[in-house]
């Protein structure tokens, strides 16, 4: 059997580093049936595409196989770097993954030409499987989880399963692969998202939770945190205080490093739950900040998106953090379904008024995989069907409209964001 | 949004269209502790949500002799946000752009009275516009990665109004946010309507958001609602 070289190319967004591709590399690596040659890199989305391809094209040895997670807001750069590293190197065996290409991806094998295997769901067993069949010149396209070319025709594999014991997948964190010591590094403590927000993927379908055990994540958050020179990271957890005596334990898991100073950033919480207690929970744990909605003040949208929203609970959150001296994002969406202007602009409106910390307005994103990507049309959103897929107008909202308030609210967040002290004062 | 109250910290000094006589009077200062007695009422009074905000407004801040105490009473009363109008000259000099953020500015409101070209004519000092740029370029530079605002007041009259698109996009390459178009020195025309409202979309395609104050014609802005609002001060 060839020894296999691989190359895993990360394109990441300013301070972060991509935890999946992390995954991927230990999962590869700890399958014992695989003799690889892996190399692992990564560069940032502003970097010109056709340097990424010349990284890929100069490596050695010349890479079999190149492996690139994709994102919305990467995808242009990474399909084209795999164009021209295809267009170099024809022999070479391009995959791609991601929430981009996973529930696209016939569409995208069709769409490019230069990708020949699109990773489904988690990749954390299918990618090795895939390397696996290639160094046996098998067929790919049988392989759960992948969708492929093979004799002329697209052809995917079963639904891969998710899997739910996740302390199956080897650590990465433990593994001895760099952790970035600048806050740009990641944890994650469990899949899945409880809620089911008609435009976010961050479920990818299922809003079962499938936890890592506790001693997993007590050994990934001390391989992290205890790291010499760490001075923040992060959590990837969509609700960080998923319950409240999770939230205790994580507290307690992370307070030691707290106080050694470390501290944790852009902390997603369910705010509306966050009171006195967990707010101090929170605090202890050495979180700066933390990261929720409204993403929309709006009735008809918040239906729409299957969301609920309580503006006094929201703002007792807001206020619990503030008193323990964290800083609150209340995160706004700019063209969701049903909002009309004036929803928007009440969005703005109520966002500042909490003086929270931070308001970050963004546009819509339809992503592939959302309940909007799949009811677009009944629901009259027109969007960019290129990524980052960014709403083109919807019933409520011209084209027009869209454009003057992502103008109008980046003004109002930043001069809300202009001012002394960062840190904010308890009322 | 956002409230600013504007403190006159003089009068009869802002920068205005030499055509219609801004520079023939003399502009009156008025002293430090006048000013702060107003600081410290409105700070103890602030119901205007996150703040309080104030704008220094009526003379060139960086003429007025006391200015570090102005700006130290504003921050020693509590004012989360310090603005200062500007025609932006002399943040171009020495360390004064630096110097203004150390002090606790967050904002300037710079005066445009069209593109660079009709600035310098309108303002009678050649040069000015390439000033501002580089105070506001020095301003953001000296802020680092703390968040700082520059926005534009535009004072439109009848010698400028044919270029208000122009000092809308002077505004943009300023790096401003935000624009005020104060037509307070224009009577409405047809022709004058329109040229405002071409500034507003030349404004959106800019990124920036402006709308039009004072006009005879009404309010002319996107929405009812603007980035921040202004209100008087005690002395006006």
């Amino acid at each position: 059997m060839k020894r296999l070289a691989v190359a895993l190319v990360g394109v990441n967004t300013v301070g972060y580093r991509s935890l999946a591709l992390d995954y991927l590399q230990t999962s590869a690596l700890a399958d014992p049936r695989l003799d690889i040659a892996l190399t692992r890199f990564d560069v940032d989305v502003s970097l010109d595409a056709w340097w990424t391809a010349y990284r890929v094209l100069t490596l050695t040895p010349k890479p079999d196989v190149v492996a690139l997670p994709v994102f919305c807001w990467t995808a242009r750069h990474v399909f084209d770097a795999c164009r021209l590293v295809k267009a170099a190197s024809p022999e070479t065996t391009i995959v791609v993954g991601g929430p981009e290409v996973g529930p696209i991806a016939e569409e995208v094998l069709a769409e490019q030409p230069s990708v020949d295997i699109v990773v489904r769901g988690e990749g954390e067993f299918t990618f090795p499987e895939i390397l696996h069949s290639i160094s046996r010149g098998g067929d790919v396209g049988g392989i759960p989880g992948a969708t492929a070319r093979s004799g002329g025709r697209i052809v995917s594999g079963a639904e891969p399963k998710l899997l739910d014991e996740l302390d199956m997948l080897a650590s990465p964190f433990t593994a001895g692969l760099p952790i970035a010591t600048d806050g740009s590094a990641y944890v994650e403590t469990y899949r899945g998202c409880p809620h089911r927000c008609s435009y976010c993927f961050e479920g990818k379908g299922s809003s079962r939770i499938r936890s890592f055990s506790w001693e997993r994540i007590e050994s990934d958050i001390n391989a992290v945190a205890a790291l010499p020179g760490m001075t923040a990271f992060s959590f990837i957890d969509p609700v960080f205080n998923l319950t409240r005596d999770r939230l205790g334990r994580l507290s307690e898991i992370l307070a030691p490093h707290a106080k050694r100073g470390v501290r944790l950033h852009t902390i997603e919480v369910d705010i509306e739950r966050v009171d006195a207690e967990q707010a101090a929970l929170l605090g202890a744990a050495g979180v700066v900040s933390v990261e929720s909605g409204p993403q929309t003040v709006g009735a008809a949208a918040l239906a729409e998106c299957r969301r609920s929203f309580d503006p006094d609970r929201f703002a007792a959150g807001v206020e619990a953090c503030r008193a323990a001296g964290i800083s609150v994002e209340c995160d706004l969406i700019v063209g969701l379904p049903g909002d009309t202007l004036e929803d928007v602009l009440d969005g703005i409106d109520f966002a500042i008024s909490l003086d929270p910390g931070r308001v970050q307005l963004s546009t819509l994103h339809v992503l592939p995989g959302t309940d909007l990507w799949e009811r677009a049309t009944e629901l009259g959103l027109r969007f960019d069907r290129e990524p980052p897929h960014e709403v083109i107008s919807t019933p409520q909202l011209s084209y027009a409209d869209l454009r003057r308030l992502e103008v109008f609210g980046n003004a109002a967040a930043q001069t809300y964001q202009a001012r002394l002290s960062l840190t904010p004062r308890s009322r | 949004m956002i409230t600013f109250v504007e403190v006159a910290i003089g009068s009869d000094g802002e920068l205005g269209c030499r055509r219609c006589g801004a520079s023939s009077t003399q502009p009156h200062v008025r002293r430090a502790s006048d000013v702060g007695a107003e600081l410290a009422s409105i700070a103890t009074g602030w119901r205007y949500g996150p703040g309080p905000n104030v704008s220094f407004i009526g003379i060139e801040p960086f003429v007025h002799p006391e200015l570090p105490q102005l700006i130290a009473a504003a921050t020693s009363a509590g004012f989360s946000r310090v603005r200062l109008r500007t025609d932006g000259g002399a943040l171009a000099k020495a360390d004064n752009a630096a110097g203004a953020f150390s002090a606790g500015v967050r904002h300037l409101e710079i005066v445009l009275l069209g593109s660079a070209k009709t600035h310098d004519e309108r303002s009678g000092r050649s040069g000015l516009f390439d000033d501002a740029a580089a105070g506001a370029t020095a301003f953001s530079r000296a802020a680092e990665s703390s968040a700082v605002s520059i926005t534009a007041r535009i004072p439109v009259c009848r010698h400028s109004v044919f270029d208000v698109a122009g000092a809308v996009v002077a505004a943009a390459a300023l790096g401003a946010s935000a624009a005020t178009i104060d037509a307070s020195g224009l009577k409405w025309s047809t022709d004058r309507e329109a040229l405002l409202d071409a500034a507003l979309e030349t404004a959106t395609v800019n990124r920036v958001a402006a709308c039009v104050i004072n006009w005879d014609g009404g309010w002319t802005a996107p929405y009812d609602r603007t980035p921040w609002q202004s209100l008087p001060g005690v002395t006006q």
